[in-house]
């Protein structure tokens, strides 16, 4: 497959980003910030701003890969109930870390991006649902919301028009789920962060059973470009169906991970050993997943593919957050699967029965047969499992935990049949089933203050101290 | 509400009708066709979360649950492919992964969802070897405890506290595969309706403390009746195991309890079978022996009343019957009174007390479950100003002898009544409780209650039901109406004793012109709305 030229590639949405001072609203709006905004509301009525999306082909960036401006489209019109806008900040997919460098580095492009969206269904409301581990960008997206109200970016009558729109900053308690659009409806409801069932979809009835829409960070900072550079112009990035810039969380074996940012159709091969600068200490590359662990797993051999939706749909795994987890060939596939395994069972909530049970035993499987009490059966149970777990559930998570598991177990069999052989003998070093910090494991600031023996925090074992109680003790029972 | 529009739809091949906007698994149900399930509950929102009842539908790719599926014109559902079968067996054989399998020790063992399911569409065995999970086993409030381990996290429970009790002590702890149901910390689950959830609970998650190791559910007989604790008359099931009532479950009646009723009225069996019951017959002689024989009850009633009816007039005599008392009974005692010639005619009942108003579930203010059938039957005044003037006239002794009911299950008489009684000549009182502490008795009869009963009673709403046998008489007791039909048959009114079936077809059109039915079996299991229910007794409440 032909390499792109990444050298006349202009970052879109990275632009910034390195730049010193990106969060603040003075160097965004030096830089052309607000313009797009400012154009949807002044020159355009919302059904117009919903056209130009949809012309534009953009998809969500979430990880299903919908179309933006049809999703919107589905809004009713004639609805006396208010509508409602939530970007989707939870990221928590495992391998992504793509939306955070947007939320610290340029918070105010995802504001633009929610009037912009917010305008097109004509919302007064809007919600930023941001992951509660997020720390850091909550506080930056504070401060630039803050920062947007007192430059009349966000509140009443934007840009000298009788548009109002308000912007509410809420934070996640720390759960998976809730990164699925109506578990994060449910959480942001102030109910247990539960999956609803669809239809209806949040299109028709969503947050407070209002219409709501729910995009990802990454979608709605390219609405900006869209209204500002025109539809066409998006197009012409990548693939047609699925055009724009995509940024791509490359982790695992790679000399360089990192969140990049790529036109759309990039391929695979390209990103990790271009891009990404190839699999580290000169190993082979053994298998990648392609988009978060919740996708299938691609081996070696079937690299060669763009990065675009409906490329990685054909060859069955997907492009979902775009998170790229490069393993090379030291790593032990069983181990790989029983740590995302492990994330699944850990995370999922308990509504259905498939996934609620069905995760649980698959840990418990893989822990034995990492543990050397494997049975050869196992390997087929694992794969009955995985499809009574897969469409049988209200949302998606009880899939995602049985396409890596299926694809893994079917695609190195060998290895999970030389595991179960091995039996007892196996080296449990490297098992992860203990506790996810070793014990024995010692941080960098505790490494350096064992270094340092007089640091005066060490709790120091005087003999004499010890030796009190116990003697006071043989006193006070003779 | 205006008619929904019909659609056409089939389920595996056979053409049904439904309203638009039914969920496909009410449809199946209804035209007979099973479809397995857990979390659905008719009285519940659907929520979808068992996963047991997907079913194949032409319009989706993926099986769909059919209790969240609305029914659509030209639909096509499969319920017995090959996939759904393995659906189903999948979700089982997940069910039954972290359940312990304690069915014999388990309460709801016989009436268990999850055993009927795996019987019926369940793998036979587990391929599962690891330890399951432990789950904690607590008291979740006074009445409900909580068998974690076996929980298989439906939601019942939880939705029940939210939409018909509104109260919403219940909720599910934890994520994945150590969810359970639980309550707050400091909020017990204690409302009026809170052994519902017991019911509703697919497992033996939720079990009532007050059954717990009772009985085993194949052993009961059930028979269809109605509570008597109260004027709402919720259409009960009633449970016995060798003659003793164990248990009182809800029957669905959508006009009077829906599937719900409260906590008290599952108590109503209790003095039935209490250990202080009045079980013989104390009949007291001319020369003070106690006569035990039941046979010899009528006639020393009938005897003594005529005495004093001799002595001092008819007007002498007195005949207070309660608000407990069923319809029929209460005929033939009105019967017995005219013709015994006495004007002073009243019935107890107990004091109203506040009513209890929930999401979806009152409990009524009024808690005697006949009120409305003695003021058609005995008259308006019969429960309060007749009351007075009885108990005026017979502490000016211008009363002198009485026969009255005292089978308003633990209520006491009023301490004016107590004293006022012991100034008659005469006294036979029907009672559930041993009276010997009241010396002044002439005749002490035991009194028949819950679940003894033919006969019907109208309800607050003016709804007539049928109240059925569950339990039959310890041996040394008569029923009432016979009683009180003896002594008919010696004034000489009655040629003999009739089941109360037959007081019924005499007493419906005498009592409610309109009546439409003759025969007490056709009021069938939902009753009869006799009367509107305009002014509503059942809210009214009492400071």
């Amino acid at each position: 497959m032909a390499e792109l030229d990444l050298s006349k590639y202009e970052k879109i949405l990275f632009k910034h980003v390195d730049q010193e001072g990106s969060d603040t609203i003075d160097y965004y709006l030096k830089h052309g910030g607000y313009e797009g905004a400012k154009k949807a509301i002044t020159e355009h009525r919302p059904s117009e701003v919903i056209d130009i999306v949809k012309e534009s082909n953009l998809r969500g960036r979430g990880g299903a890969g919908f179309p933006c401006g049809v999703k919107w489209s589905f809004v009713p019109q004639n609805t006396d109930k208010p509508k409602y806008f939530v970007v989707n900040a939870d990221e928590s997919e495992p391998g992504t870390f793509k939306d955070r460098v947007l939320i610290e580095r340029d918070p105010h492009s995802i504001i633009e991006g929610i009037i912009i969206g917010s305008y097109a269904i004509k919302c007064n409301v809007a919600y930023l649902y941001i992951r509660g581990e997020l720390v850091y960008g909550y506080e930056q997206l504070v401060k630039a919301v803050k920062e947007a109200y007192d430059k009349g970016m966000l509140g009443k009558g934007l840009f000298g028009t009788d548009y109002n729109l308000d912007l509410t900053i809420h934070r996640g308690a720390g759960a998976y789920i809730c990164g699925e659009e109506t578990g994060l409806l449910s959480s942001l409801e102030g109910k247990r962060g539960q999956p609803k069932i669809k239809p209806p979809f949040p299109a028709v009835e969503g947050l407070f059973r209002c219409p709501t829409v729910v995009n990802n960070v990454e979608t709605v900072c390219n609405l900006q470009h869209i209204i500002n550079r025109g539809a066409e112009w998006f197009k012409n990035i990548g693939p047609e169906k699925g055009p724009g810039p995509k940024l791509l969380c490359v982790s695992g074996h790679v000399n360089k991970p990192g969140t990049y940012e790529v036109p759309m159709g990039i391929n695979l091969k390209q990103l990790i050993y271009d891009v990404a600068g190839g699999v580290w200490k000169g190993n082979k590359l053994k298998a990648v997943i392609p988009g978060g662990t919740s996708a299938k797993v691609l081996k070696a051999e079937e690299v060669d593919v763009p990065c675009d939706f409906d490329s990685m749909m054909a060859i069955d795994t997907m492009l979902g957050s775009g998170a790229v987890i490069v393993m090379d060939d030291t790593t032990d596939m069983v181990d790989a699967l029983y740590n995302i395994i492990r994330f699944y069972h850990h995370e999922s909530c308990g509504q259905c029965t498939p996934c609620r049970e069905g995760t649980g035993w698959l840990e418990k499987i893989l822990k034995r047969i990492m543990a050397g009490h494997g049975r050869m059966e196992d390997i087929d149970t694992m794969l009955n499992i995985c499809d009574r777990m897969v469409g049988k559930t209200i949302c998606v998570l009880a899939d995602a935990a049985a396409f890596p598991c299926s694809s893994i177990v079917t695609k190195f069999r060998s290895e999970f049949e030389a595991k179960i052989q091995q039996g007892a003998g196996y080296d449990k070093r490297i098992f992860t089933g203990g506790p996810l910090v070793q014990p024995g494991a010692v941080s960098r600031h505790n490494q350096e203050r064992r270094k340092d023996k007089d640091t005066p925090n060490r709790i120091s074992l005087d003999p004499e101290l010890i030796s009190k109680p116990s003697q006071s003790k043989v006193e006070t029972t003779s | 509400m205006s008619e929904a529009k019909l659609v056409k739809f089939k389920i595996n091949g056979q053409e049904i009708e439904a309203p638009a906007g039914t969920m496909v698994i009410k449809a199946a149900h209804e035209a007979g066709i099973d479809v397995p399930h857990f979390c659905y509950h008719p009285g519940l929102t659907p929520d979808g979360n068992c996963r047991m009842c997907l079913v194949e539908a032409s319009n989706a790719r993926k099986p769909v649950a059919s209790c969240v599926t609305p029914v659509a014109e030209g639909l096509e559902i499969t319920t017995d492919s090959d996939t759904v079968k393995e659906a189903r067996e999948g979700v089982l054989e997940l069910m039954l992964l972290n359940h312990p399998l304690d069915c014999p020790i388990c309460d709801k063992s016989g009436e268990c969802m999850l055993q009927d399911n795996v019987y019926d569409h369940g793998p036979d065995n587990s391929r599962m070897t690891e330890p399951k999970m432990m789950k904690p086993t607590k008291d979740l409030g006074s009445t409900v405890a909580l068998w974690g381990n076996r929980c298989i996290v439906c939601q019942r429970c939880t939705r029940f506290c939210e939409e018909v009790s509104g109260t919403g002590e219940l909720a599910i702890i934890h994520r994945g595969d150590s969810s359970v149901v639980d309550v707050f910390p400091g909020y017990p689950l204690e409302n009026d309706l809170s052994l519902n959830t017991v019911d509703i609970c697919p497992v033996g998650a939720l079990i009532s403390k007050d059954f717990l190791y009772e009985a085993r559910v194949w052993n009961m007989k059930d028979t269809p009746s109605i509570c008597t604790g109260c004027s709402k008359g919720c259409n009960v099931e009633i449970q016995q195991e060798r003659n003793q009532t164990r248990r009182i479950v809800p029957r669905h009646n959508p006009e009077v309890n829906d599937y719900w009723m409260c906590d008290e009225g599952r108590e109503v069996f209790k003095p039935a079978v209490s250990e202080d019951r009045l079980l013989d017959y104390q009949l007291r002689t001319a020369d003070g022996t106690i006569d035990t024989n039941p046979k010899n009850a009528a006639s020393a009633i009938f005897n003594g009343l005529n005495q004093v009816s001799a002595n001092h007039g008819t007007q002498a005599i007195a005949g207070i019957g309660s608000a407990f008392m069923s319809c029929e009974e209460l005929y033939v005692f009105k019967l017995l009174f005219d013709g015994l010639q006495t004007p002073h005619l009243g019935a107890f009942s107990r004091p109203q007390r506040e009513a209890k108003s929930f999401k979806q579930f009152e409990i009524p203010g009024d808690p005697n479950p006949n009120r409305l059938g003695v003021e058609r039957i005995l008259g308006r005044e019969a429960l309060e100003e007749n009351l007075e003037k009885i108990l005026s006239g017979i502490q000016n002794q211008s009363i002198r002898g009485a026969l009255i009911f005292d089978d308003l299950l633990d209520w006491d008489l009023p301490a004016e009544w107590q004293s006022a009684l012991s100034q008659l000549e005469f006294l036979a009182i029907f009672s559930l409780r041993d009276r010997t502490h009241l010396p002044q008795h002439s005749c002490l009869l035991p009194a028949t209650t819950f679940g003894e009963k033919d006969g019907s009673m109208l309800n607050g709403e003016g709804r007539l039901q049928r109240l059925r046998i569950a339990t039959q008489l310890p041996r040394t007791i008569r029923y009432e109406h016979e009683i009180l039909q003896q002594m008919q048959q010696e004034l000489g009114m009655r040629s003999k004793v009739v089941p109360p079936s037959a007081l019924f077809k005499e007493m419906g059109k005498a009592v409610w012109p309109q009546l439409e039915i003759s025969t007490i079996r056709e009021l069938g299991d939902q009753g009869i709305q006799v009367e509107s229910p305009t002014e509503n007794p059942q809210r009214a409440t009492v400071s």
